[in-house]
């Protein structure tokens, strides 16, 4: 960060990065722990996951406010002002994953009263994929790591076409047996929120290469980095 | 600075060349002007070249001395040579030179503080993290950087850079001493707490692992809470039927036989349990008597197998054995059987009706100085919540269908007792895509019959 006059200014700042990398890792642990709820049918991990829930949605309405004070008293230009105008967008999408994983532990509450698919349906590597590419897109939001962000940008594809592939399997489990439609439907609920975790990522990462290089990259076609 | 002495020596020349040309216009005033100002001006000319002269003298030294100055501070061990300056400037470099040991005397003091500091800090088997008012990095001991899997830690990072841990910031922010008990990225319980406040806002925090400590007390919680269960639910039948026959039932013969043959099942339960029990206190306390020799794994194998016949012909579970003829370990007899019966009888109980069991035997190790045995079934397996504490004490990975089976909880402690007292390794892996691997690993004896 830049040396400002103000060291309350300074300190604000970094307060407000400490939080928003802290929230962010209280997303990715209970992402983590929701996918462990359904791998291991545990129904106290998912009850833990969903009542944790409210300490992300606390950060969300801290670290807004934090933003919105320095805004206000300090008047923040150019990096700075980009920094703020970041983490207003960055805590959305840290909260929207928080919720994505509530989701998943609801569903594992239900998975786990149903027997298990045979042949099972392994959602690891998908759940792996996503919770690398947040923790990636949480180093790069760290380490103002332009490239970083940007790879992770692109790796997003490839979640997308896991999601598709698992998505035409627990299809055809219905195909074959309609009976087992119950069991697939909370699982393809799974595999919708893991996608949507993954897009909210990308949304960091984007967010992160505005903070860096000022330059818009959303809604655009990747250039991978050098 | 320098520019300033240099104008005021100049000024000194001019004077002292005036002075000198005023002064020898004054001796010579018998003369007349005209032949006076021509000594004034050769009076003035030599004064100016001696006051030149005196400058670049003095300016050399005080070059030399900055030079030297500059040496001593890019290495703080040299020293000014006393070059025959003036006194003055002697002094002054006298001056620096102690200064400059001075200086040298605290590096040294504090690059050995810093030393002991981190072989202090590296050598607990807690993690210590101190980072200043800023939050930046000023220490990260060896132990805490294991702990939160942190490769570098370079002195004066913002320490967010590294480690994101949500507590660890809130205790740092935290003005009373407080702690927090958080999965980290290599430990899984680990606690921690805020030691105190040094250098103004600055902090320090420890952090201990916990895991084996939390993971003993919920055995012991567990244990307790299963013994008291086990126990009490064949007494509860005990008690029940004989109070039953107590109040009339000794008279009707039908139903009298009935509760006699529940007291002797639940009797000969509890008396099962004791006796467990009693062999896991003997193992435990080192009493229960090994002898240790060569033992051929074909025959035990097929005595074990012979003790499970009737189980596995009730279930239609196929057991299967491959084992190479000439296999042999060091262990004793009666306990590798009690270990292979256990194991094989639970992949009966446990398995698949009408699947199968496989009990195999092959060279392990390095260089083959180890045998290792597994018993694999086809049934449902074992959850990985379940599977690292299936060798605790009463431990149940499914209590109602373990209690059905007939077992009482204890069988697998045993083995794992006795397994590692014959120096070898036990443990439970899943049986890929559906069942359990249980395999034990002993040491291999040269050859049969002669004992190693």
């Amino acid at each position: 960060m830049t040396a400002h006059t103000s060291k309350e200014f300074e300190q604000e700042l970094r307060t407000l990065r400490e939080r928003l990398a802290t929230m962010g890792e209280r997303s990715a642990r209970q992402l983590v722990l929701a996918m462990k709820a359904v791998a291991d049918k545990d129904d106290d991990l998912a009850r833990d996951v969903i009542k944790n829930d409210t300490q992300i949605d606390r950060d969300e309405n801290d670290i807004d406010e934090l933003a919105l004070q320095i805004l206000a008293t300090r008047q923040p230009v150019a990096s700075d002002l980009r920094f703020i105008t970041m983490s207003l967008k960055f805590v959305v999408d840290l909260e929207r994953i928080g919720d994505l994983a509530g989701g998943i532990a609801k569903r594992a509450l239900e998975l786990n009263r149903l027997p298990s698919l045979e042949p099972r349906i392994d959602l690891s590597k998908l759940a792996a994929l996503v919770q690398k590419n947040l923790q990636a897109a949480l180093d790069a939001f760290v380490r103002k790591d332009a490239d970083g962000a940007t790879a992770v940008i692109s790796a997003d594809a490839e979640i997308d076409k896991l999601n598709a592939s698992l998505f035409a399997e627990l299809i055809a489990h219905v195909a074959t047996d309609p009976a087992t439609v119950t069991r697939v439907l909370p699982l393809t609920s799974v595999c919708r929120y893991l996608e949507r975790v993954g897009d909210h990522v990308k949304n960091l990462a984007e967010e992160v290469v505005y903070m860096v290089k000022a330059t818009d990259v959303r809604h655009r076609p990747i250039i991978p980095p050098n | 600075m320098i520019q300033r002495v240099r104008l005021r020596l100049l000024g000194l020349a001019v004077l002292v060349s005036l002075a000198a040309g005023l002064g020898s216009a004054a001796v010579l005033r018998v003369r007349t002007a005209s032949e006076v100002l021509p000594i004034a001006i050769a009076a003035f000319a030599a004064a100016i070249v001696i006051g030149c002269a005196m400058i670049a003298i003095v300016r050399g030294m005080v070059r030399r001395l900055v030079k030297a100055m500059r040496d001593v501070v890019r290495d703080p061990s040299r020293r000014i040579a006393d070059d025959g300056a003036g006194d003055d400037l002697r002094e002054l470099a006298e001056w620096i030179n102690f200064l400059a040991e001075d200086a040298d005397r605290s590096h040294r003091a504090l690059a050995r503080e810093r030393m002991l500091l981190a072989a202090v800090a590296d050598g607990s088997t807690q993690g210590v993290i101190a980072v200043d008012s800023e939050h930046r990095i000023e220490l990260l001991n060896d132990a805490a950087r294991k702990m939160l899997g942190v490769t570098s830690s370079p002195v004066g990072e913002p320490l967010i850079d590294f480690v994101r841990v949500p507590e660890l910031f809130d205790l740092i922010d935290s003005d009373v001493a407080a702690t927090a008990e958080v999965q980290l990225p290599n430990t899984p319980r680990a606690l921690i707490r805020t030691a105190r406040k040094w250098g103004g806002d600055g902090r320090v925090l420890l952090l201990e692992d916990v895991t084996t400590m939390r993971r003993l007390e919920t055995v012991r919680r567990d244990f307790v809470a299963n013994v008291s269960h086990e126990l009490r639910t064949p007494v509860a039948v005990i008690r029940a039927n004989a109070e039953t026959l107590m109040a009339g039932a000794k008279d009707d013969p039908a139903i009298a036989g009935k509760l006699i043959d529940g007291l002797h099942r639940n009797a000969e339960r509890l008396a099962r349990i004791l006796a467990d029990l009693l062999d896991l206190s003997r193992l435990d306390a080192g009493q229960y008597r090994l002898e240790l020799g060569s033992v051929a794994l074909g025959p035990v194998i097929e005595q074990s197998l012979s003790a499970v016949e009737l189980q596995a012909a009730q279930r239609n579970v196929t057991v299967e054995v491959a084992s190479p003829a000439d296999l042999a370990v060091r262990a004793d007899p009666k306990a590798l059987d009690h270990i292979l019966v256990n194991l094989i009888d639970n992949g009966v109980k446990y398995g698949r009706p009408d699947g199968s069991v496989w009990v195999e035997a092959r060279l392990d190790g390095p260089a083959g100085n180890a045998v290792r045995i597994e018993v694999r079934d086809d049934g449902p397996g074992i959850a990985d919540k379940h599977r690292a504490r299936v060798f605790e004490r009463f431990y149940r990975a499914d209590p109602s269908r373990s209690r059905e089976a007939g077992g009482t909880g204890l069988g697998l402690s045993i083995v794992k007792h006795l397994v590692e007292s014959m120096d070898g390794e036990v443990g439970v892996e899943p049986n890929l895509p559906q069942g359990s691997i249980f395999w034990l690993r002993l040491p291999r004896a040269s050859s049969i019959g002669t004992p190693p």
